[in-house]
């Protein structure tokens, strides 16, 4: 297929790795406003580089962007992926587009623009978080591994006794300050700190308690 | 045609009226306001009043180029107003004087200044270090105005500062360039002075975009920038 990239940033370069790694027969474009920088990274994954202004539509005629299969708007700007997706669409008519949005409140506008389907990593990030926390009440957020020790928020539905185990320290914390007292009510926040591999027995052992 | 467009964070007090009064301003086109991260009815209140609202790409503080870059890219008018969102007396005439001269061919882009005394970071950073690097800029009464107008051609061909060295980056860029500038009186703008504690990241961020711009213009070199940059938070602190 034929996939035309807008943008040399971040999110293009992760975007890239994926159609060259499951379409070994795909023809690329990557358009960018910098020619350095469309042509080291075309280089990298053997596409064709073109640069120039973004907001003149001869940059994509050369592109050929009327046969293209798939473009996607993956620059850092939101507003220009906006625009970007609505000329691919509605001006010369790509079957598929993508929009990347780094703001995860401009997911709504860019499909309305045009986009198939909306690239939003942060928007798919909270949604995760959001549903772990709603399923399982016990997120962990560090790893012991990024830290040097285990790191969980814990969500209470009713009042619950803690009792500490010698491989965890637990703060309660009421209205932003240290609770005197160990049960935890609604609204509570538990800070859970431990290290080792007791950790999460210590945690679950608490939970049932 | 022109788009107007409005930086906003927290604005909700003025940011209806001031949606509206753009709309019904002659030749305004669309209306259109970035919000950077509101916890307020900000959004709620510009979308009533009929603008089209757009998120700033990122969040960060202060993030006021992002949200100009943003409003800049998505604008579709030839010429393009941006006003701060917390005017309190905003008219039609304040956009009308800050579009004349472009729409006469007389400017590219236009300064807007009004009718009080310059802040304290214009008179205490950004007209110092302007005298200093680029004193054929001194005579702009407010070289750190917000309320600016210009053809859209112009804003894409300078890069924005993220931040509140946005406004002077602009102008000193602009004025490297070539481009025709001219500054216009908007008459009285009424809005809230931001306490002093406030300024130090403002103070900050001009004095960056001045001296940086100075550096690469070879005015002064990479030591005495280092030491300029360095310093400049810290001597701002001390004299609060």
């Amino acid at each position: 297929m034929r996939y035309i990239v807008v943008g040399g940033g971040h999110t293009s370069q992760f975007i890239l790795r994926t159609i060259v790694s499951s379409d070994k027969k795909a023809i690329i474009t990557i358009i960018e406003r910098s020619q350095e920088r469309a042509t080291v990274i075309a280089k990298q994954f053997n596409a064709e580089p073109l640069w120039g202004d973004l907001e003149n539509p001869k940059t994509f005629e050369k592109a050929n962007i009327s046969i293209c299969d798939v473009f996607v708007a993956s620059t850092e700007i939101d507003t220009l992926n906006i625009r970007l997706c609505e000329a691919a669409k509605r001006v010369y008519g790509v079957p598929f587009v993508i929009g990347v949005v780094n703001n995860p409140l401009n997911s709504e506008i860019i499909k309305k623009s045009g986009a198939d389907i909306v690239l939003d990593p942060i928007g798919l990030a909270l949604r995760v978080l959001e549903l772990k926390i709603r399923q399982h009440g016990c997120i962990p957020i560090l790893k012991e591994d990024e830290c040097g020790f285990n790191f969980s928020v814990l969500k209470f539905r009713s009042p619950t006794s803690i009792v500490e185990d010698e491989n965890i320290k637990v703060v309660l914390i009421r209205n932003g300050k240290p609770a005197d007292d160990n049960v935890v009510t609604k609204g509570d926040l538990l800070l859970v700190i431990g290290s080792g591999k007791e950790f999460s027995e210590a945690v679950k052992k608490m939970l049932k308690k | 045609m022109i788009s107007v467009c409005f930086p906003a964070k927290n604005e909700e007090k003025f940011i209806e009226r001031n949606v509206k009064i753009a709309k019904r301003t002659q030749n305004v086109m669309e209306v259109i306001v970035i919000d950077g991260g509101s916890t307020d009815n900000t959004v709620k209140k510009a979308l009533k009043a009929g603008a089209h609202v757009v998120y700033q790409s990122n969040l960060k503080y202060p993030g006021k180029g992002i949200a100009m870059r943003d409003g800049v890219y998505y604008a579709r008018g030839s010429i393009i107003v941006f006003l701060d969102a917390d005017i309190k007396n905003l008219d039609s005439s304040m956009i009308l004087s800050l579009t004349k001269p472009i729409v006469n061919g007389e400017a590219d882009f236009v300064k807007g200044a009004f009718g009080r005394k310059a802040g304290r970071v214009t008179e205490l950073v950004a007209r110092p270090l302007l005298r200093m690097f680029y004193p054929e800029l001194i005579s702009f009464s407010q070289p750190l105005s917000g309320e600016i107008a210009g053809l859209k051609s112009v804003f894409l061909s300078v890069s924005f500062e993220d931040d509140w060295g946005v406004d002077i980056g602009i102008l000193i860029d602009l004025y490297k360039k070539g481009v025709k500038i001219v500054e216009v009186n908007i008459g009285f703008k009424d809005h809230d002075m931001k306490p002093l504690y406030l300024l130090t990241d403002m103070a900050y961020d001009v004095a960056k975009a001045i001296l940086t711009r100075a550096m690469i213009d070879g005015k002064i070199d990479r030591i005495g920038y280092d030491r300029y940059i360095k310093t400049i938070p810290e001597k701002i602190g001390e004299s609060k």
